[in-house]
């Protein structure tokens, strides 16, 4: 993440919070930000053959279609003045990550070998949401390479309980011996 | 001075002489002893002689004498030669002696030279192959080793490979259940 997607996510954080509008700014700011993330409309945002004029005709656009609210729809409008429109899907993780840091919450994304019953799922994240004292927003991702077990991603931070790891530590812990 | 003498003893015997012979040519006729002529001839010899040793003697003694000389100091000269000859015949038979000598110290030293040389050539090739063995058999015993980490690995990876795929085929919900409840504990810790 870049240091200018962070500062602009923190400059819109803190008019968000001062217009008391911390949660419908995320909400506007993921769906832009999910348009932007698109392969075929990235490229165009991020050209810097885009002329002025129609950086600000493509922003009106977002805010128009998407019905952004009137803070996200001038705060395209700077992106489009200053050529970082293209930035809007790092923004829109970082504003995330203020908010989530304001509502005294974490996100974790749980990898697993098959996809977690309902009972799972909560079970995990009430075992962080202990662990770390904070509100828990999980997302579960399947990955069959794990083989077995899974692997909780948590602020850069990774718990490791697959039969992946666990064979390649074994893999590891022969092949060093062996070597002895 | 020499001419002269002669021809004033030629003079002084010619008219003696034809004396001689008027007065030989009137005993022809008396038959007795020719005293005239006898006497001439008498005169004439001691002329003759006296003509003789005093000047043609001492050119003959000195040229005699000169002669001795040159003879002496030839053969002065002859034996000096001989003398100087001798010594240096001697000198370098001496130096030949001496030379012989020194060439069989200098064989002798060219051979141990070549002894040592030998030596030294001999250890260098030991020392050589000696590194060349040492050098092959490190070589050897990491290959050996190589091949062994080699067989190894390929012995870990199959073994990973054929529990992964143990896995996968025996994996139950389960095992997964089992493998969550055994991480949250873990966590939990």
């Amino acid at each position: 993440m870049s240091a200018v997607a962070r500062r602009y996510a923190k400059a819109l954080f803190a008019l968000a919070k001062d217009g008391n509008a911390l949660q419908p700014t995320a909400d506007d700011l993921a769906r832009v930000a999910g348009v932007a993330a698109d392969p075929t409309v990235g490229p165009v945002l991020r050209s810097p053959l885009l002329s002025p004029a129609r950086r600000h005709e493509l922003a009106q656009t977002l805010t128009r279609e998407l019905r952004l609210s009137d803070l996200l729809g001038r705060f395209l409008q700077l992106l489009a003045d200053h050529q970082r429109l293209g930035e809007l899907p790092a923004i829109a993780d970082r504003y995330q990550q203020l908010l989530d840091t304001a509502m005294g919450r974490i996100r974790i994304v749980v990898r697993s070998a098959s996809p977690l019953d309902a009972a799972q799922e909560a079970g995990i994240v009430a075992a962080f949401a202990k662990l770390t004292g904070k509100e828990v927003i999980s997302r579960v991702v399947v990955d069959t390479e794990l083989l077995g077990g899974i692997l909780v991603e948590v602020e850069g931070k990774v718990y490791d309980g697959s039969v992946r790891t666990q064979l390649n530590r074994l893999a590891k812990d022969l092949s060093g011996a062996a070597s002895l | 001075m020499k001419a002269r003498l002669v021809t004033f003893a030629a003079t002084l015997a010619v008219p003696i002489h034809l004396a001689l012979a008027s007065e030989e040519a009137h005993g022809h006729e008396a038959h007795g002893i020719p005293w005239g002529s006898l006497l001439f001839s008498a005169i004439n010899l001691a002329i003759f002689l006296w003509v003789l040793g005093r000047f043609v003697m001492p050119a003959v003694r000195g040229w005699v004498a000169q002669r001795r000389d040159d003879v002496l100091n030839e053969l002065k000269a002859a034996a000096a030669a001989k003398e100087e000859a001798l010594r240096l015949k001697a000198e370098w038979e001496a130096r030949l002696a001496a030379l012989e000598g020194t060439m069989a110290e200098m064989r002798a030293e060219a051979q141990r030279d070549a002894e040592r040389e030998r030596e030294r050539i001999l250890a260098a090739a030991r020392a050589a192959a000696d590194t060349i063995r040492k050098d092959a058999e490190r070589a050897a015993a990491y290959e050996i080793r190589r091949t062994q980490q080699q067989l190894r690995a390929e012995l870990v990876h199959q073994a990973v490979r054929l529990a992964e795929d143990a896995t996968r085929a025996q994996w139950t919900a389960a095992d997964q259940q089992r493998f969550i409840a055994d991480f949250l504990k873990q966590v939990g810790q």
